[in-house]
């Protein structure tokens, strides 16, 4: 409990000093989720300082808004919560939590960036899902898919 | 089944506390529509995946006890 509290103070912490983080400063995340999503997309992005990444038409942006911090976040506090009943060494959860959640979080950001970049180039829009709700509800479907699925698998190999 | 809610939940606080720490592009009750519209989704279909799965593996157990008794 003692480090699930902790892990989640300091998410929050890190969460707010890197509210209006720059795109320099989220490198370390979109520039991975970047070079994947090119893989995926068979799209080159380029990128332009102090904005982000653009697509070859640019009309679709990579911005630090798109870096998925927040994900990063949910995925760590995810594992602490499920885990830390289980785990003897509580600091090396909290590691190990933040290296599969980074390892998550540019697999799950690259599949979202390539499904909405598809999605935006061919105009796809269902009634009241516009453009910019479809894309937000391709987000919510994709990372939180992709934490289930993680969160399922590591439960059946971590013994209980 | 814990492995399923515990994120769930933590991703809900997390996406729907996200106003409070800056302001969305979309409006709010458009946030929550699409926010919970999806995970019920996710919901959904990892509950049923889950309940084929179990559909498929138990009638192999007794099979087995009668060819070993």
């Amino acid at each position: 409990m003692k480090t699930l509290a902790f892990t989640v103070a300091g998410a929050l912490g890190l969460k707010l000093w890197l509210r209006d983080a720059g795109v320099e400063q989220l490198q370390w995340l979109l520039k991975p989720t970047v070079l994947l999503s090119e893989v995926l997309s068979q799209t080159p992005f380029r990128f332009e300082a102090g904005v982000g990444y653009l697509d070859p038409t640019q009309t679709f942006q990579v911005v630090p808004a798109c870096s998925g911090l927040n994900f990063f976040f949910i995925a760590v506090v995810s594992a602490v919560a499920l885990f830390s009943q289980r785990v003897v060494s509580q600091s090396l959860l909290v590691a190990a939590s933040a290296v599969g959640a980074f390892a998550l979080t540019v697999l799950a950001n690259a599949l979202r960036i390539t499904l909405a970049m598809a999605v935006h180039l061919h105009h796809v829009s269902f009634g009241w899902l516009t453009a910019p709700r479809l894309h937000e509800a391709i987000g919510v479907l994709v990372y939180l898919s992709m934490l289930v699925l993680a969160t399922q698998l590591l439960n059946r190999r971590v013994p209980a | 089944m814990k492995a399923l809610w515990v994120p769930v939940v933590v991703y809900l606080v997390a996406t729907l506390g996200v106003p409070l720490l800056h302001p969305l592009d979309a409006r709010f009750s458009d946030h929550v529509i699409i926010v919970l519209g999806c995970t019920a989704l996710v919901c959904a279909t990892q509950r049923a995946l889950g309940r084929r799965r179990v559909g498929v593996m138990a009638p192999v157990s007794p099979r087995v006890q009668d060819r070993d008794s």
